[in-house]
């Protein structure tokens, strides 16, 4: 499903389907169905879930694929390994650049000596 | 009236035949269509500078006559004409003059690139990269330059006939940058060091430095900008000395003060757009580092599960690239290593009703290794001793470069050995990405990693800058190559090698 670390945390099914990694075959099914049904309507709460990497866009092909890999003893052995921080703790996502790095960040620089385009506005 | 354009254009035919009659080789030698590379010569010894000069002393007379028959003729219609005939003197006398202060900051680049082509002080021997730099120029004055324009600049920079110079690679570092390829244009100005400062003019060099200073200034990368401004290797110029006063006392070094911050302010170009920003830095207080710099994390935090602590000490390093390698290796060791780990999967296992413990754990491990591998090369010279962890993923690391290093290079060689040729530009770009790839498979590395990758890369890339310089015409960029290896056979110290560089290197540029 996924390669790198990261994916394998982000995308992991667990997270994906908002289940925990004791969860029955049966629970999979019924949430994987629940979750493709709201992404049907396109409900709100069904749009994301969270990870241990913040929050993360939810699709039906990600729920699919989600169930898919779960219905493989020998793949869920895998993704268990990757899911056991408590989504919860996606509270606080971790950000790509420091406070400090973005504060002193002077992204009009090249504007500011006619080597780049104008983006105070963005 | 004087027909000004006839003159020009008649004296230019007659200054060009005169200049390739005398620079033929004789005996009924056939002489190569572009037997000299442009720029490649000082402008006093290149044939032609004599013309040049007469060119512009017969365009000066005309300009001050001109412009005195404005002063003294009483008939309007006369004095226009003489007006006019001043400013077409103007415009071939000093066209680059008027390409810099005029046509670019209008951001006019076509008008830019046809004025900057009749240049024949500056660009006379490097067209049209001289020319194609000042539409460069020009499309970054606009706000949104259309892909239209950009096609076209391109298309100027793979046109056939022109030898690469600095101001070719500048020019296609800035489209790319115009393209929102930052990285590819980060490649290409870096590159233009590599070059032979013959074939780079400062003022073209100078515009690669501002644009790297200005864009690692755009991320808040202080450590890089003043790791440009302070290269001695580049040259210097206002705005690169204040962005070097500005990186420094965000790095919260003691100099310069805010004296010394305001006159650098003083002395570079553009003070209103820049006010803000330079009064903004005065007031941080001196010595107190606000820069995102280093690596330094808080400790590993032991949450009891091995597996648990060491993907969450993980995390920072996916996310943010921040963290103790050292110590989140440490902890993965412990994780995977860890008896209760595996006695808990084979639970698992039997839950699941099938899977394999460990197979699960190899998966893991091999993309922890995978993840740590690329912050683990940046370890490796200083940090001693490496847990058993960062050493299996800094070799399997080193084993793709090195692998991508000798695909690149075949695949180079290759081509050239068919006779494939891309445009200057782009076999420019082959070469700065081997080079890179070659950076990165050596970086860190003992010299047994150099030799091994010199080895990879040296009779194949001698082959393409040979075939570069006598089949493509290719000097300069041939040249740039020959001084690398040169170099880097001096490093491993391949006398062999580095004497066969160092000769085709003294070869005419």
């Amino acid at each position: 499903m996924a390669a790198s670390l990261l994916e394998r945390i982000a995308e992991n099914p667990f997270y994906v389907l908002g289940l925990p990694v004791t969860c029955t075959r049966q629970e999979v099914e019924r949430e994987g169905q629940k979750l493709l049904s709201m992404l049907t309507l396109n409900l709100h709460e069904a749009l994301t879930y969270s990870t241990p990497l913040g929050p993360k866009t939810r699709s039906p092909e990600l729920v699919r694929m989600a169930m898919a890999e779960l219905r493989d003893p020998a793949k869920r052995l895998g993704h268990e390994l990757f899911a056991v921080l408590p989504a919860s703790t996606a509270g606080a996502p971790v950000s790509t650049a420091s406070p400090k790095k973005r504060a002193w960040a002077w992204p009009n620089a090249p504007y500011a000596f006619s080597l780049g385009p104008d983006r105070s506005d963005e | 009236m004087i027909p000004i354009g006839a003159i020009v254009m008649i004296g230019v035919a007659v200054a060009r035949a005169i200049s390739n009659s005398s620079s033929g080789t004789g005996g009924g030698t056939a002489t190569p269509p572009r037997e000299i590379s442009r720029g490649t010569k000082t402008f006093a010894n290149s044939s032609g500078a004599a013309w040049t000069v007469l060119l512009q002393i017969i365009l000066f007379c005309l300009f001050v006559g001109s412009v005195s028959g404005v002063i003294q003729s009483p008939d309007g219609s006369t004095r226009a004409a003489t007006a006019f005939t001043a400013a077409t003197a103007a415009v071939f006398l000093f066209p680059w003059f008027i390409a810099r202060r005029v046509l670019i900051p209008l951001g006019l680049a076509r008008a830019a690139f046809a004025v900057s082509s009749l240049s024949r002080v500056q660009w006379r021997l490097d067209k049209p990269g001289g020319p194609a730099l000042a539409a460069a120029l020009a499309l970054i004055h606009q706000d949104k330059p259309s892909a239209k324009s950009l096609a076209w600049l391109e298309e100027k920079l793979h046109g056939p006939g022109n030898t690469l110079h600095g101001s070719d690679v500048v020019a296609m570092g800035l489209l790319e940058a115009m393209r929102g390829n930052r990285e590819e244009a980060r490649l290409f100005l870096e590159s233009v060091l590599a070059l032979d400062v013959r074939v780079r003019p400062e003022f073209v060099a100078r515009i690669a430095a501002e644009w790297l200073a200005t864009d690692a200034a755009t991320d808040g990368q202080w450590e890089r900008v003043a790791e440009i401004t302070d290269n001695r290797r580049w040259p210097g110029s206002p705005t690169l000395r204040l962005m070097s006063a500005l990186a420094h006392r965000h790095l919260g070094h003691a100099l310069p003060t805010n004296a010394g911050l305001w006159l650098w302010w003083a002395l570079a170009p553009r003070k209103p757009w820049t006010l803000s920003f330079v009064k903004a830095t005065a007031l941080l207080p001196a010595s107190t580092s606000l820069s995102n710099g280093g690596t330094k994390s808080a400790p590993v935090e032991n949450m009891g599960n091995p597996l648990h602590t060491a993907l969450k000490a993980h995390l920072p390093l996916l996310t943010a690239g921040t963290g103790d390698v050292k110590a989140i290796a440490a902890a993965w060791e412990a994780a995977l290593t860890d008896s209760g780990l595996r006695t808990h999967l084979m639970q698992r296992a039997t839950l699941n009703g099938g899977g394999n413990p460990d197979d699960a754990l190899e998966s893991l491990r091999s993309a922890v290794e995978a993840s740590l591998a690329p912050h683990a090369e940046k370890l490796n010279s200083k940090s001693g001793t490496l847990p058993t962890l960062l050493t299996a993923a800094v070799a399997s690391q080193r084993e793709v470069m090195l692998r991508e290093l000798e695909d690149r290079v075949t695949r180079f060689a290759r081509r050239a050995q068919e006779g494939r040729e891309a445009p200057n530009i782009e076999e420019w770009r082959e070469f700065v990405k081997l080079k890179r790839a070659y950076v990165k498979a050596t970086g860190n590395g003992t010299i047994g990693d150099r030799s091994l990758a010199q080895s990879t890369i040296r009779d194949k890339l001698t082959d393409v800058a040979v075939w570069l310089y006598n089949s493509r015409l290719q000097r300069p960029a041939a040249n740039a190559i020959f001084r690398f290896l040169e170099v880097e056979a001096l490093s491993v110290g391949d006398a062999e090698n580095e004497r066969l560089n160092k000769k085709n290197a003294a070869c005419l540029l």
